[in-house]
């Protein structure tokens, strides 16, 4: 399903170079769930970044359901993160001045799709994660778990292949977090593929494959 | 999606409130600018009554005061005044450019105007009218040409009312629905209590030329016997100012110690444009500046609102917005925001043709016209403030956006 080969990413800071990943060779299969693990500062967040599309590695070649991505334009490539993937986020980035509905709404607004039919599908979402009482609500009226949960929803709105999740119990207490966990856990038994950044040695259990990072290399 | 953006500003509107009270004055300046224009347009569209073209104005000045006593009582202070009409229209008449000799008391092209009291006989309704006095042969030599009645003559020497021409506003105000021809009017003014009889309806007369607003006029007959102080010369088409000199010669034939000022009217008529034009030039300045001060203001808030958005706009990213969807989604909630004061402001502005507390002067043709500018105006300043910081939020990556502090 995602095949990194020699993957490198650098990042030039003034006068100082720094190689964040160095030739990553990486694959994960169809309704996996790989945890990817690693001390502060070395590239989990990165790799997870080159995996979702929303960076462009230095050198490397990048596959998704085989294509190989070496030239798509950024209408392709914007495309895809929009059907193909879903992310959620540490700190949620949640559109405060948007209901949660709306929020929850805003992966359908970059596809052509009528109106109502997008409204269905985000009050599904929300329904799968229990806060249709919530949807006419700000996100700022929300606890922490529950704003991680709408991100969830709107992750999972578009129907994605593949859910990447930097972190997302990083921002909640325990019981959240734990939430938030058999949230995903759920949404891999219906067969969604999830790669997820954690530092969390509990929570990265409950993954099929744990992938160690260190200075940029994969140590397994 | 313009839904979900319409509701993002809504949502931001008190975030917004000073950006959008920044674009709401710099409308209604910009409005202001735009009805002036379209004001000076409607006018200069009009008909002034008036052919510039081969036509030379006479000012003649160092009459002593009596002479310059108001004609109506000039016959019994001035001698042998009627001589010295005839004596000016036989001098000139030797030139053989010269085609019509006319006379009047009120320069053209000049911002001087003359009022008057005027009250209908029958109904004792009043109007305050423009009021100017000419020679028989004023209206061919200005080629005015009537549209009723007719213009004056010699059986109008001892009327028992004075003959006058008025303008088609006069007749509409005065004589709504009736023919004016044949009309009395009374001068309310002056204690003579003089009584006029319309002869003639000309379109409008317009001593003061195309900018000059449109006021209900009354053309009364020179008497013969008057000082001439303006005259009026039709020459041959094609004729240059070296007339001038030959001019000035025969006036001074006629009186050699009185001195005469000759201008073309077609330099009277540019110099008067001008002068008018002065205020709309003021006003045009002060936008200019105003607006230069409003793009810098609004570029510097629109820089901070999009840096502040940045984060927002990688997560849109993220879930599938290209850069152009970015830059697009900047300028077009930009352009809504603008709606969004300029609506405020026509709420307001829209009370000016309602009241019609400015009359003519801003009529519904001419607030639709004015209101298009300067939303046109405001929107294209608005947009150009905006290209740049749109363009700087759509370069950021994804991951570039989402991490922006």
């Amino acid at each position: 399903m995602i095949k990194l080969s020699a993957i490198s990413k650098n990042y030039q800071t003034d006068k100082v170079q720094t190689r964040a990943l160095d030739n990553i060779n990486l694959q994960v299969r169809a309704g996996e769930f790989v945890s990817i693990m690693g001390p502060s500062g070395c590239g989990k967040s990165t790799l997870l970044n080159i995996i979702g599309l929303l960076d462009r590695p230095a050198s490397g070649q990048i596959e998704i359901n085989g294509q190989l991505l070496g030239k798509y334009s950024d209408s392709q490539v914007a495309k895809l993160r929009n059907q193909t993937f879903g992310f959620i986020f540490q700190s949620f980035h949640l559109i405060n001045e948007l209901r949660v509905i709306d929020n929850v709404e805003l992966p359908l607004l970059y596809r052509k799709m009528p109106a109502a039919e997008r409204r269905a599908k985000a009050k599904a979402a929300l329904e799968k994660v229990g806060l249709t009482a919530r949807m006419e609500h700000f996100p700022n009226q929300l606890s922490g778990g529950q704003q991680q949960r709408v991100a969830i929803a709107r992750a999972m709105v578009g129907e994605p292949q593949i859910l990447l999740a930097d972190e997302p119990t990083g921002n909640l207490d325990s019981q959240m977090g734990a939430e938030v966990m058999s949230q995903l856990l759920a949404l891999n038994q219906a067969g969604t593929t999830i790669v997820m950044v954690t530092h969390n040695e509990q929570e990265a259990k409950h993954s099929n494959r744990i992938v160690r990072v260190f200075d940029g290399q994969l140590v397994q | 999606m313009i839904h979900h953006m319409f509701k993002l500003v809504w949502q931001r509107k008190s975030r917004h409130l000073l950006l959008s009270l920044e674009i709401l004055l710099a409308f209604l300046v910009v409005f202001a600018l735009c009805a002036s224009a379209g004001r000076y347009y409607q006018l200069f569209q009009l008909p002034t009554g008036l052919n510039h073209q081969a036509r030379w104005l006479v000012s003649i000045e160092g009459q002593v005061q009596e002479e310059l006593t108001p004609t109506a009582t000039a016959a019994t202070t001035v001698i042998n005044t009627e001589s010295l009409m005839s004596q000016y229209q036989r001098a000139l008449k030797q030139i053989p450019a010269l085609q019509q000799v006319s006379f009047t008391d009120m320069p053209l092209y000049d911002l001087s105007r003359q009022n008057t009291l005027l009250q209908r006989a029958d109904t004792g309704q009043s109007l305050e009218v423009d009021q100017i006095s000419v020679s028989d042969d004023f209206f061919a030599a200005a080629e005015l040409p009537l549209i009723a009645g007719r213009s004056f003559n010699q059986t109008d020497n001892g009327a028992a009312h004075q003959p006058v021409v008025i303008d088609q506003r006069l007749a509409d105000t005065l004589f709504p629905g009736i023919d004016p021809i044949g009309q009395l009017l009374r001068d309310d003014a002056t204690s003579s209590s003089s009584s006029y009889q319309i002869i003639g309806l000309v379109k409008a007369l317009r001593t003061q030329g195309e900018l000059m607003a449109v006021a209900p006029t009354i053309i009364s007959r020179l008497p013969e016997q008057s000082v001439p102080w303006i005259l009026l010369l039709q020459l041959a088409a094609g004729t240059d100012r070296a007339i001038e000199q030959q001019l000035l010669q025969q006036l001074k034939q006629v009186r050699s110690d009185w001195s005469y000022n000759i201008e073309p009217l077609t330099q009277k008529r540019q110099s008067m444009l001008r002068t008018q034009m002065i205020p709309l030039l003021i006003l045009a300045v002060l936008s200019a500046f105003l607006l230069s001060m409003v793009a810098f203001g609004l570029f510097g808030v629109l820089w901070q609102h999009t840096s502040q958005r940045i984060p927002e706009l990688g997560l849109r990213r993220a879930i599938g917005a290209t850069a152009g969807n970015i830059y697009w989604q900047i300028i077009a909630e930009q352009l809504m925001l603008n709606l969004l004061a300029v609506s405020i402001a026509l709420l307001l502005l829209v009370q000016l043709p309602l009241t019609g507390v400015l009359g003519e002067h801003l009529d519904w043709p001419l607030f639709g016209v004015a209101s298009l500018g300067a939303i046109l105006i405001i929107c294209v300043l608005s947009v150009l403030c905006a290209l740049y910081p749109a363009w700087r939020a759509s370069r950021l990556t994804p991951t570039e956006a989402l991490h922006y502090e």
